[in-house]
């Protein structure tokens, strides 16, 4: 930059001679521009270093604001953030795409537009600086440097030139010479490639950023403002995007764009995402994924994924198959195919909903058959209305994972030597009411052991802030969820729980020896009443009950005595149920069906809080995973490359290669006819110190031949 | 460049690279060339042609390192030697590290760590005592405690790298992957490139600035590591960082990480030094503070060298992006700072090579500049989501 010249005042006074030379180089260029007035004021206002700076600092917060507002987010979310307001403030001054915004990119010009009116007004000087030896220098201005000294000699100028020379050559230098009327002047450089480094760190500057603008999307904001293009901001199928957001294969140079396939599905697009919304680019080429694997660690964490896919080009038919791997991607053509992320590609679940809630009408025949709800298959991600009796809800499958890696807290333990375990696959869904309102689910597919029991986990919970709550719920003898449904199925049926009540209130009262009729009938009544309550809300329901209704002296009597009936009736109904799975109960109930009425008479105490009308069983699955691919065209790629080895290049030219020159001029000794005299002079440039011990070096070197050539 | 006395005078003798070099320079170069081979021969099956050609550089490197700086040979050595005797001793049994006596105190990966903690907090104070009451033993116990250091730390690292390897073979990798260990790593690069300026500028009074920079990364490192977030755990690796690349991004990045924070610490030094001199309080503590000259011309080429090594790992990140992201820039939130922070050091070099800028200013402006460094290194990971979250606070 030219003003590298005028302003480096230190420099100026350490080298004079170079002072004067870049001086003249100036007033050169100055008279060049003379006649051109503005364009020289245009010309010093971009090349200076000002501007440059300031570019630097803009173009740095610029780009802080890009790094905390989250760029390219959903226009929604950007609303709820800001307000309508500020949200449209920010969407004017493009705030949410900063790096393709117009003003970003014209700081990015005018940077570059600086660094070439730079390299124009200097690069005369430095070819000047490079190739030239300046031979044109003056004893006085040697006298004036700050590293210089004299030294008489007897040797002859020829003959100390020589030595000189020769000096100056095995310390690297390279050196000329001028003899004017015996007076011979060497000037001589080292690391004039130095000087280079400027062309190469700043050209590369150009080229990079040229390159990357190539590679950008800026044509297509071009076209978007031309009204050729328009951002599809609907989630549409890609067959049904109407073709003003459609790119031909042939029609984008570069792009960078995503692709999520199904397993043994075929595309031919990728999506480029623009703002809030997106456009449709065709492939020259089908992509089709044969395979998805995924391989993890013990700790669950994904170890590695690739997918096999065949790659058919649409012209000539030629099919390749290749395994794309993350770090590995396949090149085709000008088109990378990366391995950039995997996701549910619509696995189909196999669901059996159970009855949960206990509607207003609960307890009446019609409610138990009309809450039936027969087995059907959905698929991750879509959504499906169900109907109950407490309402109609919408189901929405949200994610299926197929294992689930927890650390394992009995590791080490001796029980179990595993550090992790793991929970077999869970599906998280969601059920929303007609008010909107909807409870967010995850469910374990697979029972897990619980004191050597096994047990079905769900997880309920309001909002995705909170942790999961989970409901525990006993499998039975076939690690099925039949008997718990069963039980409450028949606590839910009145007509049945009736005859129970009765037949259980006849029976303990006879043991008891009070078969009186009436006291049966109120006891069964009793009975069907606390099973009801129980029903809706386990033990508590029913304590809660005793409280409000009973004078508090005899709560105590009241309960102890309502929670003997309570058990007795709860445990006809069990082996009732029990009975229904064809078990023997007079001579043959195991010590897992007995455990297993405890855990279940626990679960119920706690149900009322798992807030959904139905559980949801996946009785089986179809697991269909879809790779994600990033699929790109960089033309630019490899002249960004270049650049950059420019850049580096350039970088060790200019710190690591110091600029050196040394003056020598020899006179004949005035006195004497053989001896001379000598004054030798040199600048480091850059290098200053490193300079002055060389040069120090040098005297000493003179110092020692001359001396000893006087002795 | 440094050179000696001996080497200045040396500078127009005829001569070449070659005669320059003694018998010890041959000793080290064979030295490293035995131990790649016998590396090569052991491990070629296990690497690629990446990997190879990495292999064959470094040891160039170290070669060229050792020729150039030479108390690199001393070091290299005894880290080589505790290095190899820990992994000797560990055999192929990563319990040992709790039962044998010389891995649990001494040189399993975390001990080697704490004893390099604890030598480069007591490296600080010593230095700092050195420059307050002058006592030249102190400064140079000092410098022995912090070359201690900076053994121990590399030994750490060395030793996690087989440690990583003994959890399972699928677990091993080079321990850059995490915050916890780029912190060691930072802590023995900025020690290295400090004691590299320590004895070519034969001045112990600039080491207590420095170390007071390692002794916080340290801290963090205690407080990260072996805190409740026990990120001194080694985990494996998530797919996208099973790269070669790895190996060259994150330690180029350090360096310049290094740099810049050893320029700040100068930076603050000098204005300590300028200002007091100013206000006409220099006693003999400030006096002992190292020249303006040389805080201001190590200062510059620590940024200079911090500048090329941190431009290098860009691009090599760069790189890497585009092999593993699918572009060679995404405005990814740590690719963007790693912009700010680059344009941050070239305007600071405009500044000083173009303007000609000296002193005060420039030693403010690379204080603010270690600012933006430091966000760039964990206030991106801290509060900031993007591509980079591998080493998530």
């Amino acid at each position: 930059m030219s003003n590298e010249i005028k302003s480096d005042t230190q420099q100026q006074e350490e080298a004079p001679a170079a002072a004067s030379l870049q001086k003249q180089a100036i007033e050169r260029e100055r008279s060049n521009l003379k006649e051109h007035g503005l364009l020289k004021v245009l010309l010093s206002f971009l090349g200076s270093m000002e501007l440059a700076i300031s570019l630097f600092v803009i173009i740095a917060i610029a780009s802080i604001i890009g790094t905390i507002l989250q760029q390219n987010q959903d226009y929604n979310t950007y609303i709820v953030k800001f307000g309508p307001f500020w949200f449209e403030v920010f969407r004017s001054m493009e705030l949410f795409d900063i790096y393709s915004s117009w003003w970003f990119v014209l700081l990015l010009g005018f940077l570059l537009v600086s660094t070439a009116t730079c390299i124009y007004r200097y690069t005369p000087t430095i070819i000047r600086e490079w190739r030239q030896f300046r031979l044109k220098v003056s004893s006085k201005s040697l006298k004036l440097m700050h590293s210089s000294g004299s030294w008489n000699t007897k040797n002859s100028p020829d003959e100390a030139a020589e030595f000189i020379k020769e000096k100056l050559r095995n310390g690297g230098y390279q050196s000329r010479q001028k003899n004017e009327q015996g007076v011979i002047t060497i000037a001589a450089k080292k690391g004039a490639v130095n000087r280079l480094g400027y062309l190469f760190t700043h050209g590369a500057i150009i080229i990079i950023c040229l390159s990357a603008l190539y590679d950008g999307n800026f044509n297509l904001k071009l076209r978007e403002v031309a009204g050729q293009l328009k951002p599809e901001t609907r989630d549409l199928f890609a067959s049904q995007v109407p073709d003003i957001s459609r790119l031909k294969a042939d029609e984008n140079h570069a792009f960078r764009g995503n692709a999520s396939i199904p397993e043994g599905n075929t595309t031919g697009l990728v999506f480029l995402q623009m703002r809030n919304g997106y456009l449709v680019q065709e492939l020259p080429f089908t992509i089709s994924l044969n395979e998805f694997r995924i391989e993890h660690y013990d700790s669950g964490m994904p170890k590695s994924f690739e997918s096999d896919v065949v790659i058919e080009d649409k012209e000539t038919g030629e099919k390749i198959s290749k395994t794309v791997e993350v770090n590995h991607p396949l090149i085709y053509k000008d088109f990378a195919i990366y391995q950039a992320s995997f996701e549910d590609g619509g696995s189909i679940m196999d669901i059996q909903a159970w009855p949960m809630a206990v509607p207003d009408n609960a307890g009446s025949a019609e409610a138990a058959e009309a809450f039936k709800i027969t087995p059907f298959k959905q698929v991750i991600g879509e959504s499906k209305v169900i109907k109950t009796p407490a309402g109609d809800y919408k189901l929405e499958l949200a994610e299926f994972k197929i294992s689930n890696v927890q650390p394992n807290p009995k590791a080490g333990t001796g029980e179990n030597e595993h550090k992790f375990k793991n929970m077999g696959p869970s599906l998280t869904f969601r059920i929303r009411d007609s008010s909107g309102q909807a409870q967010e689910f995850i469910n374990y597919l697979n029972p897990s052991t619980q004191e050597g029991r096994f047990f079905f986990l769900s997880g309920v919970r309001s909002t995705a802030a909170e942790p999961f709550r989970y409901l525990f719920i006993p499998a039975d003898d076939d690690i099925s969820l039949k008997r718990f449904f069963d039980f409450r199925a028949l606590l839910g049926n009145p007509v049945e729980m009736q005859r129970i009540a009765e037949k259980t209130a006849a029976m303990s009262l006879q043991s008891a020896g009070v078969p009186d009729a009436k006291m049966i009938a109120q006891m069964a009544i009793v009975m069907q009443k606390l099973a009801e309550l129980f029903n809706q809300g386990g033990f508590d329901r029913v304590l809660n009950d005793i409280n409000d209704n009973v004078p508090e002296d005899k709560q105590k009597d009241v309960s102890d005595s309502y929670f003997k009936v309570l058990q007795t009736i709860l445990g006809t109904v069990y082996l009732e149920v029990l009975q229904g799975e064809g078990v023997d109960i007079e001579n043959s109930i195991t010590l897992a069906q007995e455990q297993y009425y405890d855990d279940m008479v626990n679960t119920m105490g706690v149900v009322s809080n798992y807030k959904a009308p139905f559980f949801l069983q996946v009785k089986s699955f179809e697991h269909k995973e879809a790779s994600g691919f990033q699929i790109t065209k960089a033309p630019g790629k490899d002249l960004v490359y270049l650049g950059c080895i420019l850049l580096c290049v350039g970088i060790v030219l200019m710190f690591y290669v110091a600029h050196k020159r040394i003056w020598i001029i020899i006179t004949p000794a005035v006195e004497s006819e053989s001896g001379s005299r000598l004054i030798a002079a040199g600048s480091g440039d850059r290098h200053q110190n490193e300079f002055a011990m060389e040069f120090k070096a040098f005297s000493q070197l003179l110092d020692k031949h001359f001396m000893e050539e006087k002795s | 460049m440094s050179m000696t006395g001996q080497e200045m005078e040396n500078i127009f003798e005829k001569q070449n690279l070659w005669r320059k070099l003694s018998l010890f320079d041959w000793g080290w170069a064979a030295i490293i060339l035995m131990s790649t081979a016998y590396a090569w021969q052991q491990y070629s099956v296990f690497m690629d042609a990446y990997e190879a050609g990495i292999l064959f550089a470094t040891a160039l490197a170290i070669i060229a390192w050792g020729w150039f700086w030479k108390p690199v040979r001393a070091y290299s050595l005894y880290v080589a030697v505790i290095s190899l005797f820990a992994i000797y001793l560990y055999g192929n049994e990563l319990a040992l590290g709790e039962t044998n006596f010389f891995l649990k105190f001494l040189i399993s990966s975390k001990s080697a760590i704490m004893w390099m903690s604890a030598l480069y907090v007591l490296a600080t104070v010593a230095y700092f005592i050195g420059l307050f009451i002058g006592s030249e033993f102190s400064s140079k116990t000092a410098s022995a405690m912090t070359w201690s250091a900076t053994v121990m730390g590399l030994v750490g690292l060395l030793v996690r790298w087989r440690e990583s390897y003994l959890i399972h073979f699928d677990v091993g990798h080079i321990p850059v992957s995490n915050l916890y260990e780029v912190f060691i790593l930072f802590s023995i690069i900025t020690a290295l490139m400090y004691l590299y300026y320590e004895g070519k500028n034969k001045t112990y009074n600039m080491g207590g600035f420095v170390l007071l920079v390692i002794s916080s990364a340290v801290a963090f490192l205690l407080w990260y590591g072996f805190g409740s977030r026990g990120a001194s755990e080694i985990q494996p690796l998530v797919p996208a960082l099973q790269s070669y690349w790895m190996k060259i991004h994150v330690p180029a990045n350090f360096v310049g990480y290094g740099a810049f924070a050893l320029a700040a610490m100068l930076a603050v030094a000098y204005l300590i030094k300028d200002t007091m001199v100013k206000k006409g309080r220099g006693g003999a503590i400030i006096e002992r503070f190292p020249d303006l000259d040389i805080l201001d011309d190590v200062m510059y080429k620590s940024i200079a060298l911090g500048f090329a090594f941190f431009t290098l790992a860009t691009i090599l990140g760069a790189m890497w992006a585009a092999e593993a992201w699918g572009g060679y820039w995404s405005w990814d939130p740590k690719e963007t700072w790693a912009l700010i922070v680059w344009l941050n050091y070239a305007a600071w070099l405009h500044l000083r090579l173009t303007k000609g800028w000296r002193g005060r200013p420039l030693a403010w402006w690379s204080i603010i500049g270690l600012f933006v460094t430091l966000f760039a290194f964990i206030g991106v990971n801290m509060f900031l989501s993007g591509l980079h979250s591998y080493g998530e606070l």
